[in-house]
């Protein structure tokens, strides 16, 4: 029977010798035996359930060549050699070399690598459940304070209160007796410990997860050997262009696929040409930039495919794409036709019908054929080269000049006979100045028809020279012939060659007429229409015109200004208030034929005066009509015209003056222009004494200026520039003799002490403005500019 | 005496094995450090016919009507469906088919290219290709990484890129493989 002692002591060895076994297990991977065994953390779960997570795995060497489909193997990862792997082996997938398949029991699906043996790091034995999770609990700071930190204490606590009790010395039997069982208190602490450093020291060994996913069926098949061309089609969002640079979209099918597509283009429907550009694909976009200029542009696509099959392509058929670049804008020109008044344009050029012979024209070609020939019962200008083409210019021009602000106007007749294609001969019209400079360019014609033998037939061409006025100007015809062939010659006709501007002159029955014209996609709207031509009314009225063409571009506007002029106007009213002199009205005809004016009546309201004319007012002419003496009198006047019964009103006004001797009511003699009131009882001259004086005369002042005693009169003088110089003074009437007023002026400044100083500047111009006042009442007096020579 | 000994043994042994133990848990080079345990499952989907699954039949139903020059792609969508709290990196491969028709493989196996595309979030056309493009026959064994990781509980959209040799010879005109299965692996990352 054992005592309590003898059990004690051996349940103390057989701790230590379990804690010994444990210690071979747990410090293998730091001790020297570690190839005997080894240990690791199982910190995944793909072995479960055979393998838990937070295990303590065991694991033994093994030679590769030993292990078995079944068998559970640590290895290190082939995607990370830094990890090791716990997986089951689920396929050897070669013996030579030695390749295995591995899988987790938990995962779906075989891991993607091969495992080889040089991997393999050991044979699973058996696992500890939860040895791990305490590992990982005591590399917390937590579980190190629980488990590694405090037993140490209370161990240090002990074998301090045992020191304690032995240097005591009270009992030196008992001690005998503790020391047989000492020995084993120290060997199981370093056990325990060294245990748990071991333990801190397990490496982690992952089972780790995989999982798949699969797309199945996937197939791929090859289609039958394409040996069909791919079709293509052009995309023309606009058949009118008015850029030179724009977008054709293109697109082309294959049943393989369209390696790319290509462009061609053929110009006034001359011979194809291959556009520089391909697209690439199937689809996108030509930047086409019209490489030949304006005119008409017809498209073909062509596609290839990627066995370079080529597309079949129609060449003759120029209709279906075509696209015109327009990018000129029209020209539109103003003629002004009457049936009673025909239009009085002033020619700024001579001889434009060639009648007399090559008056004011120039040709300073030395070949062509150019000469004077008859068409019809006219004669026209032959320019060009009508036997032979020849590579050369044949030209004829006439230099003229513009007056300014004019509205000025280029027409003439042509007929272009071409025995070759526009970009070999032209027939250019263009403005220049007189050094030859391009002011503005007016046509440029080619042979537009696909054959060789083009005619345009007569045709007449206006072209507005607006904004040129003020300028000397040469309008040059030339024919170009490349002299490609004998027989591909060139030549034209031209007559009529006008430059003219718009006479202002007309009445309200005038019609003006528009012509628009563009010689690329042709006039697309135009203004003002017609019905705005009703609208025409006396006085000035401003018409603006202009053009824009199918392709958009939009002439700048133009801006003429006609005046239409009442055909009989009242112009001078004289209600002379000095007793004994007569009253007037005056008249005048506006218009260019004789006013008959037996119809006429002249109308004075306050008096109910009714006045019947007779006689016919010639054109351009004025008729003064004396009245009764109408002292005081502030009245409407009006002049009517009765025509089959029915009377129009022709002109009037309500005469606005102060009654003053002298007076007169007057406006422009055309009856433009505002009425004002004017004085011709005072008027003064200056004249040139020497440089610098001059003199001011009033002569014939009546009688009645001056008795009231503050009638006066000013008079300011005004003469030279920067700076203008000003004289200013007033006369009085009372003190002035004999009816005159003599005043002499220094053109200077002239100081206190009789030091004169010159103006400068003084030049010719001096103007005199003269007021003043009478009874009270303002006076009117014209001013008036004399030119003084020096 | 010797009772004194041992105590004062015992004592520095202690005061050793927990220096050694601290030494061990905090020493940045100790062998193991911080320990992270997974549990549950591994999952990755594929999404077919409405439904996340675990394979996408196509029925043998694209990539028709080939050539030279042919290029085109088929689009997938995967998703990390696992349990467990765990990232998923993706490779792909093309799994062994012995019923495929072997003249036809072998004519074309290297002919037809395949590269995987994984979509950015913003647009295919800034989306970076994650591989290659790789003939089939290299996609067979040992197939490769896209390079991808799958967070867990994430899905994202994926293009299978196919293209096909310019110099492609007329031998090919009719021919047909079918059957080829692609299997997406996601490893525990």
């Amino acid at each position: 029977m054992l005592n309590y002692h003898q059990i004690s002591i051996k349940l103390e060895r057989l701790l230590a010798l379990v804690l010994v076994i444990i210690l071979a297990l747990l410090i293998s991977p730091l001790l020297p035996f570690k190839n005997i065994i080894r240990t690791y953390v199982v910190v995944s779960a793909s072995m479960e359930p055979k393998i838990n997570t937070g295990s303590l795995a065991v694991t033994i060497p093994i030679n590769p060549q030993n292990l078995r489909v079944g068998d559970i193997v640590a290895f290190s990862s082939p995607d990370n050699s830094k990890e090791t792997i716990l997986h089951r082996l689920y396929q050897i997938k070669s013996t030579k070399p030695l390749r295995f398949a591995t899988k987790g029991d938990n995962n779906n699906s075989a891991d993607q690598w091969d495992l080889v043996d040089v991997g393999v790091k050991g044979k699973y034995i058996f696992s500890i459940p939860y040895l791990g999770r305490l590992i990982a609990f005591i590399r917390q700071p937590l579980g190190f304070v629980l488990i590694i930190c405090l037993p140490a204490i209370l161990i240090i606590f002990l074998e301090v209160l045992k020191i304690r009790k032995a240097l005591d010395g009270e009992v030196q039997r008992r001690v005998q007796l503790e020391l047989r069982r000492i020995p084993p208190k120290p060997i199981a602490v370093l056990i325990l410990f060294t245990s748990i450093i071991s333990l801190i020291n397990s490496p982690k060994i992952f089972a780790k997860y995989t999982a798949s996913a699969t797309l199945t069926n996937l197939s791929f098949s090859f289609s039958s050997p394409d040996t069909t061309p791919p079709t293509s089609t052009i995309n023309l969002e606009n058949n009118l262009q008015r850029s030179r640079d724009f977008c054709i979209s293109t697109s082309a099918s294959d049943i393989s696929s369209v390696k790319y597509i290509e462009l061609y283009y053929s110009y006034n429907q001359k011979p194809w040409q291959l556009f520089p550009e391909k697209v690439i694909g199937n689809q996108g976009c030509f930047n086409f930039n019209s490489p030949e200029g304006d005119g008409l542009y017809s498209f073909k696509s062509q596609a290839t495919d990627s066995l370079d099959n080529v597309e079949l392509v129609d060449y003759s058929d120029y209709f279906s794409f075509q696209v015109q670049v327009d990018t000129i804008a029209p020209t539109t020109n103003l003629k002004l036709d009457s049936l009673s008044n025909s239009y009085l344009g002033q020619s700024y050029l001579q001889n434009g019908n060639f009648n007399n012979a090559m008056t004011a024209w120039v040709t300073d070609s030395s070949v062509g054929d150019h000469h004077i020939v008859s068409v019809g019962d006219s004669t026209a200008f032959l320019l060009g080269f009508q036997n032979l083409s020849l590579n050369s210019v044949d030209s004829l021009y006439q230099d003229f000049s513009l007056p300014n602000n004019s509205s000025t106007s280029l027409s003439f007749s042509f007929r272009f006979l071409s025995h070759d294609i526009a970009e070999n001969d032209t027939f250019n019209v263009s403005v220049l100045d007189t050094s030859n400079n391009l002011i503005k360019n007016i046509l440029s014609l080619g042979n537009t028809n696909s054959s060789f033998d083009y005619d345009s037939d007569w045709q007449t061409l206006n072209s507005s020279l607006s904004n040129l006025g003020g300028q000397n100007l040469r309008l040059y015809f030339s024919l170009t012939d490349l002299g490609v062939g004998n027989t591909n010659n060139s030549y034209v006709y031209l007559t009529n060659i006008k430059v003219s501007t718009l006479d202002p002159r007309i009445d309200n029955t005038s019609l003006l007429n528009f012509t628009s014209s563009d010689l690329g996609s042709g006039v697309g709207s135009s203004y003002p229409d017609s019905d705005n031509l009703s609208t025409l009314h006396y006085g000035e009225n401003v018409i603006d015109y202009a053009a824009a063409d199918n392709a958009g571009n939009n002439e700048k506007n133009n801006s003429q200004s006609f005046t239409v002029l009442l055909p009989l106007v009242l112009n001078k009213i004289n209600f002379n208030n000095a007793v004994g002199e007569s009253d007037s009205v005056e008249i005048y005809n506006n218009g260019t034929d004789s006013y008959d004016l037996s119809s006429v009546t002249l109308l004075i309201n306050s008096s109910n005066l009714q006045i019947g004319l007779s006689g016919l007012l010639d054109s351009h002419s004025s008729l003064t009509f004396y009245l009764p003496d109408l002292n005081n009198i502030t009245d409407k006047i009006s002049l009517s015209d009765t025509y089959n019964g029915e009377t129009s009103l022709l002109d009037t006004t309500t005469y606005a003056g102060n009654n003053l001797p002298g007076e007169y009511w007057y406006r422009s003699i055309n009856g433009l222009g505002p009425w004002s009131l004017k004085s011709t009882l005072l008027s003064g001259v200056l004249t040139r004494k020497s440089q610098y004086k001059i003199t001011l005369s009033i002569n014939n002042i009546p009688d009645f200026f001056g008795k009231n005693s503050s009638d006066r009169l000013n008079y300011e003088i005004t003469y030279g520039d920067s700076p203008e110089h000003q004289i200013a003074g007033q006369i009085f009437p009372q003190s002035v003799e004999h009816k005159l007023s003599e005043r002499d002026f220094y053109l200077g400044t002239c100081s206190t002490g009789g030091i004169c100083i010159p103006d400068s500047n003084i030049g010719t111009n001096f103007t005199l403005k003269l007021n003043g006042q009478i009874n009270d009442q303002d006076l009117n007096i014209d001013s008036k500019t004399f030119v003084l020579e020096p | 005496m010797n009772k004194i000994i041992l105590s004062v043994l015992a004592i520095v042994l202690t005061l050793g094995a927990v220096s050694t133990s601290a030494y061990a848990l905090f020493n940045s080079t100790a062998t193991v450090s911080g320990l992270t345990f997974s549990t549950g499952n591994a999952d990755l989907q594929v999404y077919a016919s409405n439904s996340w699954t675990n394979d996408w039949n196509l029925s043998n139903s694209v990539f028709k009507n080939m050539y030279p020059n042919f290029t085109s792609y088929q689009q997938f969508q995967l998703k990390n469906g696992s349990t467990a709290n765990i990232t998923l990196d993706i490779s792909a491969k093309l799994m062994d088919n012995p019923s495929i028709d072997q003249n036809s493989w072998n004519l074309l196996k290297d002919k037809i290219k395949i590269a995987f595309q994984a979509y950015d979030g913003s647009s295919w056309e800034s989306s970076p290709i994650m591989t290659s493009y790789y003939p089939l026959s290299l996609w067979n064994n040992p197939g490769y990484s896209l390079g991808v990781s799958l967070l867990p509980n994430t899905s994202n959209y994926y293009r299978m890129l196919v293209k096909v040799d310019d110099a492609t010879n007329e031998e090919l005109a009719g021919k047909t493989i079918s059957g080829i299965t692609f299997q997406f692996t996601g490893l525990q990352h």
